[in-house]
């Protein structure tokens, strides 16, 4: 049986799982730039997709028949014993998804957080810090279920999902206060609602929280509650906090923090 | 609907409020059929009914015997009023200000032109102009010797209630007692503004100024009009009138900043007059945005941010100027502090956000464990690092102390330079990368 702490949790986390945020418009503006890097990434997941679901099953050998996608897949148990792809896997990981619904939901986010980001880093950097939040979220999924009393990281996991959290961190220390226009759908009521950037990050993590958390209690009972990886998305959200910092150009967090740093104008002479 | 019908209908509800004991009611639909048809006998006899004053009862019992002399009810009522007082009839009503005699009907004086009866703002009750407040409602009217003054302040309230008729007729009444009054007539000028007559308002404006040629307000309110008109030169000649009066009035420079802008561009002159208005007004947020601007098309990027990031402040992010400064902020890429660009600091920091990937890449393939870290791996690690380094020096740091000691004071400057510096960065850290990814 699960104590009452976690029972008020769980029906904590039933309630929010009514709620679902849908970013529709951030009202920032036209895009500087176009966002290469960001539909490159989006065509390259959803050509991996295809690949793996569609292609590769023609083939008649194990490796098309899973065993490929096996490997790929991050298993945190392999990474620690230094079996498998390791490191690569997370890569790889993060190119792989469960079904077209979690393709299209990852995508849409990254396409939503992403072009924003990438307008500020440009193309080069915004690829680089993506890489680095994989890898980030990718520890964080390792170390989290690792740690799980019942499957002990033997479940492989996959999805852009932590990554994403990144970007969606990302967006979060640049802009904070900058309202989305959001579809919240309580249950089957959509309403379309002007919410701050920080109101809909704090719904993500706290899920991902109460997920996890949920997650070591009822694996401590030998139940699984959830295949959703909480220790990946709130790893990808520590990455984006840590990686925005490495990859944001210096003018903009300088001037962001101290606008009187700026030169001052002088008064008088000619312009 | 016709006149006549109207009448008929209005008259109809009078008498029935009147005999339902709703007097206000009545009194009102009772005046209306006299303002329409001021012979008509049943109206004035039932408002004589109605009215709260014996005064009022008895002027509108003549105007019913004005009417029609035979008028048995008008006649027994005048015979009862004048043994309940000993004020004689109408003979001696004398207008307030010019003591002429007056009709006892009539809403003005022939004689001066005084108004004599004036509608109440707040309830449309007329009421006698020597009133100090509304009979009916109890708003307060002012006083009718205050001349001009009074019928401004009457204009002004009528056009609160949006009662446009009723304010132009008052501010024409001001206008026409200003007797050269500059505030008056600035006043008048203001009211003909919000009523939609620039005309009307640009004379009197210059009436205003003819009076007063120290106002800078009245000169800054005509510039306005003029730059409406798209009139730019007489509106940069007020305004500049207006700067020479009132040279530390934040709002007149900042139009006079606006039409600088407006008509030449990001100047000199327009920026330094921006200036002055944020060293006078620093919250003036619109201020901070338009100097952003005129800093952004002199090339100033880095005082453009500042300004623009100073109207944020100011404001919220939802409001018109808040958005405004929020979206040009964020289009602008300000370049980097100096001290900075040329520090080590800014360098170890962009090289580590590179080295984050085959760090953890190699963390994780030792199972999390650092000392398990192989050689190799250490390897791939040093190589990533000069990579890394060497790709930073090209793209973002490029005048850090050991580019600008082997490139000169300028650092890696030009495509060929950053190419040969880039380039094999690139290929190092992709090089060191895979390795560790590979486990090799």
């Amino acid at each position: 049986m699960i104590g009452s702490w976690a029972f008020f949790l769980l029906v904590l986390d039933f309630f929010l799982s009514l709620v679902f945020l849908l970013p529709l418009k951030d009202y920032r503006g036209p895009y500087r730039t176009f966002p290469y890097m960001t539909l490159g990434l989006v065509l390259l997941n959803t050509a991996v997709h295809v690949l793996v679901y569609y292609v590769l099953p023609l083939g008649e050998d194990a490796w098309s028949q899973g065993g490929l996608m096996w490997q790929m897949m991050l298993v945190p148990a392999d990474v620690l014993n230094g079996e498998g792809l390791g490191s690569l896997s997370m890569i790889t990981a993060a190119f792989l998804h469960g079904s077209w619904s979690h393709l299209v939901g990852n995508m849409f986010i990254l396409w939503f957080f992403g072009r924003r980001l990438e307008d500020v880093l440009g193309p080069t950097k915004f690829g680089l810090f993506y890489l680095a939040c994989v890898f980030v979220s990718g520890t964080g999924s390792v170390l989290g279920r690792a740690a799980l009393p019942l499957t002990q990281g033997v479940i492989p996991g996959l999805g852009a999902s932590g990554a994403i959290m990144g970007v969606v961190a990302a967006y979060l220390f640049l802009y904070h206060g900058q309202r989305i226009l959001t579809l919240i759908l309580l249950g089957v009521i959509p309403i379309p609602l002007r919410i701050p950037a920080w109101v809909f990050i704090l719904y993500t993590v706290t899920r991902d929280i109460l997920s996890g958390w949920l997650e070591q209690e009822f694996q401590a009972i030998g139940h699984i509650y959830s295949f959703v990886d909480s220790f990946a998305h709130l790893g990808g959200v520590i990455a984006g906090l840590i990686c925005v910092y490495f990859f944001l150009p210096r003018e903009l967090l300088y001037y962001r923090h101290r606008p009187s740093a700026a030169p001052k104008p002088p008064l008088s002479g000619k312009s | 609907m016709s006149n006549s019908t109207q009448v008929a209908e209005l008259l109809q509800a009078g008498i029935a409020a009147a005999k339902a004991g709703r007097a206000q009611e009545a009194r009102q639909a009772l005046l209306q059929v006299t303002e329409l048809d001021e012979r008509n006998e049943q109206a004035w006899l039932w408002l004589s009914g109605v009215v709260e004053s014996l005064k009022y009862r008895r002027a509108c019992l003549e105007n019913v015997l004005a009417i029609n002399p035979d008028n048995g009810y008008a006649q027994e009522g005048l015979r009862w009023l004048d043994q309940q007082s000993s004020t004689p009839a109408t003979s001696q009503e004398r207008c307030p200000r010019c003591q002429a005699s007056i009709p006892p009907s009539g809403t003005t004086c022939p004689h001066c032109g005084q108004a004599l009866i004036v509608a109440c703002p707040a309830c449309g009750q007329y009421v006698d102009v020597r009133e100090p407040s509304c009979l009916e409602c109890g708003q307060f009217l002012g006083d009718f010797r205050d001349g001009a003054r009074y019928h401004l302040a009457l204009a002004r309230a009528y056009l609160k209630q949006h009662q446009y008729a009723l304010s132009q007729e008052a501010t024409a009444r001001a206008e026409a007692e200003a007797s050269g009054d500059p505030q008056v007539l600035g006043g008048v000028a203001a009211l003909h503004e919000e009523l939609g007559h620039s005309d009307l308002a640009i004379a009197a404006y210059e009436q205003a100024i003819e009076h007063d040629l120290g106002n800078a307000v009245l000169y800054a309110r005509l510039g306005a009009i003029y730059r409406r008109r798209t009139l730019h030169a007489e509106a940069r000649v007020m305004y500049e009138l207006a700067a020479e009066r009132a040279g530390d009035d934040p709002g007149i420079l900042f139009e006079l900043a606006q039409l600088h802008v407006e008509e030449d561009g990001a100047t000199t002159e327009a920026r330094k007059l921006l200036e002055k208005v944020v060293r006078l007004e620093a919250g003036h947020a619109q201020a901070h945005l338009l100097l952003g601007d005129v800093y952004l098309g002199q090339q100033r990027g880095p005082q453009a941010v500042q300004h623009y990031e100073r109207a944020c402040q100011l404001t919220s992010p939802g409001s018109r100027i808040g958005r405004e400064a929020h979206r040009k902020l964020g289009r602008l890429h300000p370049s980097t502090p100096e001290h900075q660009a040329q520090g080590w600091m800014e360098t170890l920091r962009r090289t580590s956000g590179l080295m984050l990937t085959p760090a953890l890449a190699a963390l994780v393939n030792a199972g999390l464990s650092p000392w398990r870290i192989s050689l190799a791996a250490w390897g791939g690690l040093a190589v990533s690092s000069v990579g890394a380094y060497l790709w930073v020096c090209a793209t973002d740091v490029p005048r850090n102390p050991a580019m600008r000691r082997v490139f000169g004071p300028a650092g890696v400057k030009g495509l060929e330079q950053q190419a040969l510096v880039g380039i094999p960065g690139l290929v190092l850290w992709t090089a060191a990368l895979g390795l560790i990814l590979l486990k090799v």
